[in-house]
């Protein structure tokens, strides 16, 4: 006696133009997208792509068409379009209007570059590879130093002031606009205005060595008043545990001759500067969530997260020494 | 007879089975009670003669020659050289005597040597000779040592080289060593070259420990004697000893009291690359990616971790030859800390080493 199983066949067949839609589409949404503009100059470009795209259909299909048309013999009879009027009007005529067109429409998205002492500048020097970024608003006497992580204010431009330390990087916020070269040497100055508060990524966009792609940072995009609360907040020292055990073990054992922490120690600058490290959503300049355990693995052997990073491994502290110090830089906000 | 091919063919054939029965066999006799023939022994000679004069193209460091070269090269030579060389203090013995080839008693012989193949000898040491490579490849610095010391080595006297190898001359404070206060055999021989103060001999020929907080001198020892610290003196020095032993060496140098810097005021001229040394240690060179020194060296407030060495008071030549020896990324070694010096130094340039090396040996070291 048999079973009569039903049968049941998958066809993977109707799935594969989905999933591949799926992966697609995917790189549109989220915080690293440039057809999801969160700014000025992203949604200029996004609106440059999508009328060159809507352009260039037209164009295919009027080209394809005629072509397609020619061969099957359609215009037997072509009294009105003479081969002079094709050649001198598609080859002619309509480039030079199109292309015009273009140009003028590509021209007017230059930046407009007329200086405005009061605003807020953001300078960013790339290094292999990671991001010192110094806030320096109008009113400001001494620049807020921080690392890998970048805040706007929405609805107001801000001057990037971009510079490298070692070889071309660059400089880009996919979501939000950019992307611009930072050359050693030189300084380029980008201006960008973010529309829509939110959390996007930012990244390097000029392969810079070993660990280019591992070198990128978190922005996060306030309401203005949110934003000068945080850099007003950023002007002072972080809330440092006086007794906390880790505060002790991270100067003894030389962290500070790389990296200060405002308020505690001064004399590093080496390494990313760690004030408010706690409030940051990513370790190791955008590649790992910021928790006392990613701190941990990091401070033990940051070349196996990020090879070929200039910071030592510190195997050779005992793990209590560097669970002491993942919490106590984890508590600085 | 008109010589075919194969006649030649067949010729080579035999002979080339001679030479193997001879091999095989065991006709070669590798005795050494009856030396070589003198055919082979001047075939061999003339070899190696040839060999270290077609390599030796190495010229000595600005301080070769120097009075702490002498007696670094002198200390060690006393432990690696005379048990088989002899020296002015002791000729050779009758063991060593009966090796083939016998190893030369130096004192005419170093002066047919440029310090360029002396050089070459002790770094690489002689095949079938006995005559062994410097233990640690990349210290050229102690072979130099070593040279200076045995172009120096014919102008002695018994009593001058016992002098230079056991450290029995007058030290700058012009207190005579007392070698019989200790009866442990390993610090007796630390003593030798550390002074029982741990102060070294003030010329920096060696460094001082009296300034060193026990663990990091104690990872330092067993560094040395593991393995992982590359010195072809120190690694000798600490061959075999055990764990307890280390230990109490460690101990006894940290316990020693911590004396003054002995490097004093320097020329006008220098002050300043003393500012520049200063400006290092304390601030690190930020735009060449030089963390600063006093990050981790002798920290006040919250004191360095005590693996870490004190930099204050320490000998200029000592810290420029462990800097150098770290930027150069290789060969150096070190405890389980050293792989921050190799990161934090690399990129130091050689004026900057000078610079710095200067300052902390002007500094007055933490008691």
């Amino acid at each position: 006696m048999h079973d009569t199983k039903p049968e049941i066949t998958i066809s993977f067949g109707p799935c594969l133009p989905i999933a591949a839609m799926g992966l697609l589409l995917s790189g549109c949404v989220g915080r690293q997208s440039a057809l999801a503009p969160a700014g000025h100059d992203a949604e200029q470009i996004s609106n440059l792509f999508w009328v060159m795209t809507a352009g260039v259909s037209i164009i295919w299909a009027l080209v394809l068409g005629t072509a397609l048309a020619a061969t099957l013999g359609l215009f037997k009879n072509p009294t009105r379009l003479t081969p002079n009027i094709l050649i001198v009007g598609g080859g002619v005529v309509f480039p030079t209007v199109i292309l015009g067109i273009l140009l003028i429409f590509g021209l007017r998205l230059l930046p407009n570059w007329q200086s405005e002492p009061d605003r807020l500048q953001i300078h960013v020097h790339g290094e292999q590879w990671w991001w010192r970024v110094a806030y320096r608003a109008p009113d400001q006497i001494e620049p807020v130093i921080s690392a890998n992580e970048i805040h706007l204010p929405a609805g107001q431009a801000v001057e990037f002031v971009l510079t490298s330390a070692d070889v071309i990087h660059s400089f880009w916020i996919p979501s939000i606009g950019g992307k611009l070269d930072m050359i050693p040497g030189r300084t380029t100055r980008l201006l960008l205005e973010a529309t829509r508060p939110g959390v996007y990524r930012g990244v390097c966009a000029e392969y810079c060595g070993t660990s280019h792609a591992k070198m990128a940072f978190a922005v996060v995009v306030h309401e203005p008043k949110e934003f000068n609360a945080w850099l007003e907040d950023r002007t002072s020292d972080p809330n440092i545990g006086t007794d906390d055990p880790g505060r002790k073990i991270f100067l003894s054992s030389g962290c500070a001759a790389c990296h200060r922490i405002r308020g505690l120690t001064e004399i590093g600058s080496v390494g990313p500067d760690l004030s408010h490290i706690g409030s940051r959503r990513t370790i190791g300049a955008g590649i790992a969530e910021n928790t006392p355990k990613n701190l941990a693995r990091w401070i033990t052997d940051p070349a196996q997260m990020k090879p070929a990073v200039q910071m030592p491994a510190y195997r050779a502290l005992p793990p209590e020494d560097i669970a002491a110090i993942a919490r106590f830089l984890s508590n600085l906000n | 007879m008109k010589m075919s091919m194969r006649h030649i063919v067949i010729g080579l054939g035999v002979a080339a089975m001679c030479g193997a029965g001879v091999f095989w066999l065991g006709l070669i006799n590798v005795g050494a009670s009856t030396g070589h023939w003198a055919l082979t022994d001047w075939l061999l000679h003339t070899a190696m003669r040839r060999s270290v004069q077609f390599r030796a193209d190495t010229l000595p460091p600005e301080d070769f020659a120097s009075e702490a070269m002498i007696r670094r090269g002198a200390a060690h030579f006393e432990t690696g050289c005379a048990p088989c060389h002899g020296s002015p203090g002791a000729p050779r013995g009758a063991v060593v005597r009966a090796m083939t080839p016998e190893p030369p008693d130096l004192l005419d012989q170093v002066d047919q040597w440029t310090a360029a193949d002396l050089f070459w000898i002790v770094k690489h040491g002689v095949k079938f000779t006995g005559m062994p490579a410097w233990p640690a490849p990349g210290r050229d610095d102690e072979v130099w040592s070593m040279v200076a010391f045995l172009k120096f080595m014919p102008s002695l006297d018994a009593q001058g080289y016992h002098g230079l190898a056991y450290g029995a001359e007058k030290i700058p404070n012009g207190r005579q060593r007392v070698l019989s206060v200790t009866a442990n055999p390993a610090l007796a021989d630390c003593v030798r070259c550390h002074g029982l103060d741990g102060r070294g001999d003030g010329n920096g020929a060696f460094p001082r420990l009296d300034i060193q907080d026990e663990a990091y001198l104690h990872d330092a020892l067993q560094a040395y004697a593991g393995g992982h610290r590359f010195s072809g003196i120190m690694q000798e020095a600490t061959a075999g000893l055990d764990g307890e032993t280390l230990a109490i060496l460690a101990a006894y140098f940290a316990q020693q009291s911590v004396g003054k810097p002995f490097a004093t005021a320097q020329e006008p001229l220098e002050a300043e690359r003393l500012q520049r040394g200063k400006i290092i240690a304390m601030r690190g060179l930020p735009d060449n990616n030089v963390a600063s020194c006093a990050g981790c060296h002798d920290r006040t407030g919250t004191q360095s971790r005590s693996q870490f060495p004190r930099l204050s008071g320490q000998y200029r030549t000592y810290i420029e030859t462990q800097l150098r020896l770290f930027s150069t990324n290789t060969k150096r070694g070190g405890g389980p800390f050293a792989n921050i010096m190799r990161q934090s130094s690399h990129a130091l340039e050689d004026a900057d080493i000078e610079a710095v090396a200067a300052w902390y040996a002007m500094q007055t070291p933490n008691p």
